[in-house]
């Protein structure tokens, strides 16, 4: 074979010639059966068409036609193998002349597999591409100049330009004029550095602005540093942050008033703790003002309203200048206050007046002569409060406050809390009148206690002095009249008949009585002068000694003394034996004369401990219970002479006596049976 | 009862001095009463001063009665001077009161009253009343100075 013959034959790529007249192929190599899967009898016998699939002999037709002409490269056709694979070659022809006839050489070349790659890049592409347009934002790509080279098809929907628009446009067109500086910056930035991101305004053709967020990436492309971008709608971030501030201004402002309620509470602490310490209220008072223009105004004066006057009673300003300019005013006018209305305004309504963002030109509402306007007016007042004193119903006062430096301002929540500033103020302003009025009604009460407690005294002191010299002074003509008449009856017995000298006795019997009476009224007064010296002493001895008295009493009378153990009292001792004389007396006299009387003394804890009862127990006549509501009186008697003799003062002494020791007397009888008498005495 | 006794009565009273020297005398006290009507006459006497001058001053009286109220100086005053006094400081003083009361005021003077009686003068009550003093029995067994 020569080197043609090689050429052809052992060609690894498929080859044939076919006529171009009849396209029946007139020689085929090796390669081309192979790949064909023809014999070589089978391919011999076959055209051009053959190889195609019949959906291509429409294409093959028009191509003969057009290559009558002559044509060197046939291009890329598809063709169908003998088992029916169709698969895309590589034609190359060449014209030759084959035995005489015009025939075409081919050279033929799989293009599968460059075709599938092809494929596979046009999916790949194709891929990109969808994904490109749907990007979940807006990209785009675009070099130094400008010039946008790539985007995707968000971009065209969001900004609502066209594809052709886009391709004319620049970058900065996208953006909102007032960002287009700043994003110019960035993207200088970017190109240097390689990298930026920057949140702005999207312009849509329509003009509305779209908060975007951009983040670019430099990339070299095709040799040119391009930025690849990134946009992102940030429209609900946006919004959400807006509101994220405005929850946290809300929140910033409520925490303001907060702070400002906190500051609030904490002056009427303060408020309440000069209050608590400080005695002088006008100091208090001071110390307030003194308060209230450090955290709520430059000047706080206290009036108090008495008789049609406004009298000053606290004071403070906050520097020295206002200070001077008030105490000028203050100093030259003192009633400056009386004359404004405002103030009369308040102190009869009650109400606070309240104005802020104060004008000069207000001044004039003052009705101010021109000289003090011109001070008040240099005063530069911004803004004052004036707060009623309200206490009980009634404005007591006022509480002014003035701001003059234009920074300060009251807030909206001072009013409430100012009121209640005032209304505790003018409480313990009250509170002092009131405090003042009683101690001077406790004053003149301590006097007329004292005037009358002297009175009484003195009144007491007459009634004793009385008494005492009555009694006494009585007693020297008794005592005239008792020794004569008594002379009477031992000298002159044989002068009188029986009749003169029955007489003669009762005269004298009857002074002796009055005697007795004297005695005893004189006693009994005595017990409200005396002083009471009191000792510990075994009551048995008291009773002991009254018991030998008594018997005394009573020469004639068999006395039968029955005394328990008593305790220890602590007592007047003196007073004490009247009272057991006067008791124990009683109980012996008060018998049938044939009786012997019996005289029982016992003693008891009361039930609730703290009292001692003594009982003087007789078994004589007794008494009417109806009556025992008389027993104590002075000269008060439940028989009669002829019955018992008596002077009806033992037991009302008896009775003055255990009072003044804190006890009781009472008794108990029953007629013909006997009677008791109690009395009590503290127990220690 | 000793034969020389001398009373000193002090007794503004007329009635309660005619009942005493009655009672006195009643019971033979045989005695020497002696009637002032005032603290001063009883100091006059008893020093021997004004119209009491030249009498011997060491002839105290056996016993003082003196009563209480007196005008110009009274009981107690006399008392405090007869106490004070060594020439008369022994002489046994019976307070004459008028109630068992004025007997507590006088007490509390402490003033070294030997005994009380109260008027009127009951004779028995007051031969009790000088025997209490105890020496007065004493002083009368002793020669007389």
């Amino acid at each position: 074979m020569n080197n043609a013959g090689i050429f052809f034959e052992k060609n690894p790529n498929p080859m044939w010639v076919f006529a171009k007249s009849t396209l029946k192929i007139k020689a085929v190599n090796k390669a081309a059966l192979d790949f064909y899967g023809y014999s070589e009898e089978e391919m011999l016998s076959l055209t051009l068409k053959d190889l195609r699939p019949k959906s291509e002999i429409g294409k093959l037709n028009k191509e003969i036609e057009k290559n009558q002409q002559g044509f060197s490269n046939a291009g890329t056709w598809l063709h169908q193998k003998k088992n029916g694979e169709q698969l895309y070659m590589r034609i190359l022809s060449y014209p030759i002349n084959w035995h005489g006839k015009e025939c075409k050489l081919i050279v033929a070349q799989d293009l599968t597999e460059q075709k599938g790659i092809e494929k596979l890049l046009a999916d790949e592409k194709e891929e990109y591409e969808i994904i490109a347009q749907n990007f979940p934002g807006t990209y785009y790509v675009f070099d130094e100049e400008g010039d946008l080279k790539r985007w995707n098809k968000k971009l065209e929907e969001i900004t609502g330009y066209t594809n052709s628009e886009i391709k004319e446009m620049t970058p900065l067109g996208f953006i909102a004029l007032s960002e287009r500086d700043k994003v110019q910056d960035s993207v200088k930035k970017a190109f240097n550095s390689g990298s930026s991101e920057i949140e702005s305004l999207l312009l849509t053709k329509e003009g509305k602005e779209i908060p975007f967020y951009f983040k670019t990436s430099k990339a070299v492309l095709h040799g040119k540093p391009h930025l690849i971008g990134v946009g992102v709608d940030i429209s609900p971030l946006v919004k959400a942050r807006e509101e994220l501030k405005l929850l946290y201004e809300n929140e910033k402002a409520e925490r303001e008033r907060t702070e400002i309620l906190n500051n609030s509470l904490k002056l009427m602490n303060k408020v309440g703790t000069i209050f608590a310490s400080e005695n002088d209220l006008k100091i208090a008072l001071d110390k307030i003002a003194c308060l209230l223009t450090e955290d709520v105004s430059d000047i706080c004066s206290m009036y108090l309203s008495k008789n049609e006057k406004l009298n000053r009673i606290a004071h403070h300003a906050a520097s020295k200048e206002i200070e001077e300019l008030a105490a000028k005013i203050r100093e030259q006018y003192p009633d400056l206050m009386m004359n404004i209305n405002l103030f009369n305004q308040v102190l009869e309504k009650g109400e606070a007046i309240l104005q802020t963002d104060f004008n000069e030109s207000q001044i004039e509402d003052f009705n101010l002569h021109s000289n003090p306007q011109k001070m008040v007016k240099k005063l530069g007042i911004k803004s004052f409060f004036l707060l009623p004193l309200n206490a009980r119903k009634k404005t007591v006062g006022v509480l002014v406050l003035v701001i003059v430096d234009a920074n300060r301002q009251f807030f909206s929540n001072d009013e409430y809390f100012l009121q209640e500033l005032s209304d505790k103020i003018a409480l313990h302003i009250i509170n002092l009148e009131i405090e003042e009025n009683l101690r001077s009604l406790n004053v003149t009460l301590e006097e007329r206690v004292q005037t009358r407690t002297q009175q009484l005294e003195e009144s007491n002191q007459e009634l004793e002095s009385f008494s005492y010299s009555v009694s006494h002074d009585l007693r020297a003509p008794l005592r005239a009249i008792a020794g004569y008449s008594n002379l009477l009856l031992e000298d002159h017995q044989q002068d009188m008949n029986d009749e003169g000298k029955e007489f003669l006795k009762i005269v004298h019997d009857e002074t002796q009585r009055m005697g007795e009476l004297i005695d005893k009224l004189l006693a009994f007064s005595r017990m409200g002068r005396t002083e009471k010296t009191e000792q510990t002493i075994s009551m048995n001895l008291l009773v002991d000694s009254s018991i030998e008295k008594v018997k005394q009493s009573f020469p004639e009378k068999n006395i039968h003394f029955e005394v328990e153990e008593l305790p220890e009292v602590t007592i007047d001792t003196r007073l004490m034996m009247q009272v057991w004389i006067n008791l124990l007396d009683n109980a012996v006299k008060y018998y049938k004369p044939e009786d012997e009387p019996l005289v029982q003394v016992t003693s008891q804890l009361s039930e609730e401990n703290n009292n001692i009862i003594f009982s003087i127990r007789d078994f004589g006549v007794g008494f009417d219970m109806k009556y025992s509501d008389k027993l104590f009186g002075v000269f008060q008697r439940l028989h009669s002479d002829d019955e018992f003799e008596g002077t009806g003062i033992g037991l009302a002494l008896a009775q003055r006596i255990i009072k003044r020791h804190g006890g009781k007397i009472w008794a108990e009888s029953e007629e013909g049976k006997g009677s008791t008498f109690y009395f009590t005495l503290p127990y220690k | 009862m000793p034969e020389q006794v001398e009373i000193l009565l002090c007794e503004d009273n007329k009635r309660d001095a005619d009942l005493t020297i009655r009672s006195l005398r009643k019971r033979n006290v045989n005695n020497n009463i002696i009637w002032v009507k005032n603290g001063e006459e009883a100091l006059d006497y008893l020093f021997g001063r004004n119209e009491h001058e030249g009498r011997p001053v060491e002839n105290t009286p056996t016993v003082i009665l003196l009563d209480l109220k007196m005008p110009k100086i009274d009981g107690l005053g006399v008392l405090k001077e007869v106490k004070k006094n060594e020439l008369t400081k022994h002489i046994p003083v019976v307070i004459l009161t008028s109630s068992e009361e004025e007997k507590d005021i006088v007490q509390s003077y402490e003033l070294g009253v030997n005994s009380y009686i109260v008027k009127p003068v009951d004779f028995q009550k007051f031969s009790e009343s000088i025997s209490d003093v105890g020496y007065y029995w004493t002083l009368l067994n002793k020669p007389k100075k």
